[in-house]
């Protein structure tokens, strides 16, 4: 049977554009949570924060009848849909929200690059239409959207639904100063853990071994730095040493977020444009053509 | 010519792969032959700028892979040696994606998975992940990744590592139909020699990075025109000695029932039909006479052995 009659056909195209490849890349990316039943509850799990303010924002506009009155709720700046902490505090500002963030990270994005150097398919990338800033910026695109969706949009459709259940505009006129600045507050801490994430996982050999380094990055940096505030007890500089605290001030500063123990912002710059310069001329490095298929 | 590779030397840091090798690949299917770390596989990811030579100069298609990678890796299609595919796709998903980083539209993408698939026999499983695949159906899955945008050349590594008798001779006969009906080009690498033979017209032999030979391989194959296998009914020495009084070389190189078959040089002053003579003369028939050929593992062999003798 020749290969006509087995179906073949000649095929002519013209090439799409690189944006249109390179979102081939980001779209597998941004899917790889759910495509098992383990990652879809993963990420449930990780809108548990979003959830949480979303029954809070229930019981105050009275939809939701249970023992805490309104009034109550607002006593308290957590639980106060007008107040910034409501919004940013669940995802930049405790433990759970660090957990889930390490969580997500080490499930997703440490995990983008270094999955397909373990099955080879850099190979089937490097000899196609994609070239290695490509596809980091499109793991990397993929990754922030995946993020973004649990961090960034939950909260801003939390907020709007806030917004909607009110009795009248004042909850909107209350919040409009801030929620704009606090989604872009938000928006660049999910991008820079997650490039962080994806540049550490361009540089480990393994998935594997890239979720444990980047674990141990996170927290223990973080541990780091809470050992140090028993020496340096007035000054707190020495925070920005975590990528996570540095991160979080930088988010706090963008949206005119005063923390209880503060410290200069350019500090917490300085320190993630180190981290994200080194990290990124390794990553390029380990993702060079002839050092990828080697 | 779809590829030529001139005065090509491949360095890995101080290891050198591939050293002054020069060949031109012709349309149709040429066999890269040679064995493990012959160099192969460093010349195939030269050429599709995967790798940058260290001196020399490589065209594909008319093209210089370290100027025209992108347009090189439209025109071609590339199935790698060892498995490479997105971990936790299904087949239809890992043709689709390879037909999209091309530059297929989603939608095109998807219609040629569907084809490819079946046309390697893949369409019952192409809802199956890869990760479950068997090594005969990843490499036929790695065969449709690389045809999925119709590439007019394909560089095939070692595609039959893994599978068994009967998936290796429907996959060589699909290579075979896609250089026959399709006249696509494909330059087949392989340390297997049978596989070479039985689908490529032209032959590149390589050892430790060099070229050792390279030609079409029935001139490869074929001895001096004064060489023949000569299949009779006579046997036995009293035929050597008529054919030695005719000044005929003669190996017996088959004795069967009823017959024996000869490999006979014949000088350049003796026109063949004079075997005919000779056979006749111990009272036997002539069953067959043709020019003698080589097969490709003696051709292979010999050009190690000249290797080995031009190294000494």
């Amino acid at each position: 049977m020749t290969v006509y009659g087995r179906g073949y056909r000649p095929f002519t195209f013209e090439p799409t554009s690189p944006r249109a490849r390179l979102w081939a890349v980001a779209e597998l990316e941004l899917r790889t949570l759910f495509r098992t039943r383990l990652g879809l509850m993963a990420f449930l799990i990780c809108l548990g924060p979003s959830i949480a303010n979303l029954g809070i924002l229930l019981i105050f506009s009275g939809v939701w009848r249970v023992g805490a009155s309104p009034e109550r709720l607002r006593s308290w700046p957590r639980t106060n849909p007008e107040a910034i902490d409501f919004y940013l505090q669940p995802i930049i500002g405790d433990v759970f929200a660090f957990v889930i963030f390490l969580v997500l990270t080490s499930l997703v994005s440490c995990r983008a690059i270094a999955k397909d150097r373990e099955s080879n398919a850099l190979e089937l990338y490097w000899t196609r239409g994609v070239g290695p800033r490509g596809y980091f910026f499109a793991k990397w695109l993929g990754s922030v959207l995946l993020l973004g969706s649990a961090f960034v949009v939950a909260p801003a459709v939390t907020w709007l639904l806030g917004v909607l259940m009110a009795p009248d505009w004042g909850t909107l006129e209350r919040t409009i100063e801030f929620v704009p600045s606090v989604l872009l507050a938000l928006t660049v801490f999910t991008a820079v853990i997650s490039y962080l994430a994806v540049a550490f996982s361009a540089v480990a050999a393994t998935a594997n071994t890239a979720t444990v380094f980047w674990f141990f990055l996170l927290l223990g940096t973080a541990a780091a730095t809470r050992v140090l505030s028993l020496v340096f007890v007035d000054e707190w500089w020495f925070k920005a040493l975590s990528p996570w605290d540095a991160a979080k001030r930088v988010a706090e500063w963008i949206c005119g977020y005063v923390p209880r123990r503060d410290y200069n912002p350019a500090i917490a710059v300085l320190s993630l444009v180190v981290v994200v310069g080194v990290l990124t001329a390794l990553a390029l490095r380990r993702l060079r053509r002839a050092e990828a298929v080697g | 010519m779809s590829v030529s590779l001139q005065d090509l030397t491949i360095r890995y840091g101080d290891v050198v792969a591939v050293t002054h090798a020069s060949a031109t690949f012709p349309d149709g299917a040429v066999g890269l032959l040679g064995r493990n770390g012959a160099g192969k596989s460093s010349i195939l990811r030269a050429l599709l700028g995967l790798v940058p030579p260290a001196a020399g100069a490589l065209r594909v298609l008319g093209l210089a892979p370290d100027e025209n990678g992108d347009g090189i890796r439209r025109r071609v299609g590339y199935m790698p040696e060892r498995d490479a595919s997105v971990a936790g796709l299904n087949g239809f998903e890992t043709v689709r994606l390879a037909g999209r980083l091309t530059g297929l539209t989603t939608r095109d993408a998807a219609r040629r998975a569907h084809e490819v698939l079946y046309l390697v026999g893949l369409d019952e499983q192409r809802y199956r992940p890869v990760a479950g695949y068997s090594a005969g159906m990843r490499q036929k899955v790695k065969l449709a990744a690389a045809l999925v945008h119709d590439p007019e050349l394909l560089f095939l590594d070692e595609p039959t590592n893994g599978l068994d008798p009967r998936g290796r001779t429907d996959l060589l006969r699909l290579i075979r139909a896609l250089a026959q009906d399709l006249g696509k080009s494909v330059v087949l690498s392989s340390h297997i020699l049978q596989d070479v033979e039985s689908v490529c017209d032209h032959v590149v032999v390589m050892e430790r990075g060099r070229v050792l030979a390279a030609g079409p391989l029935d001139e490869l194959t074929r001895t001096s025109s004064r060489t023949f296998r000569l299949a009779t009914s006579a046997s036995g020495p009293a035929l050597r000695q008529a054919l030695l009084a005719r000044g005929s070389q003669a190996v017996e190189v088959d004795e069967r029932s009823g017959g024996s078959e000869w490999v006979v040089t014949v000088p350049s002053d003796l026109d063949p039909s004079a075997l005919f003579a000779a056979v006749l003369d111990v009272g036997g028939t002539v069953d067959r006479l043709a020019e003698h050929r080589r097969s490709l593992e003696e051709v292979f062999l010999a050009a190690l052995d000249a290797a080995e003798v031009t190294a000494l």
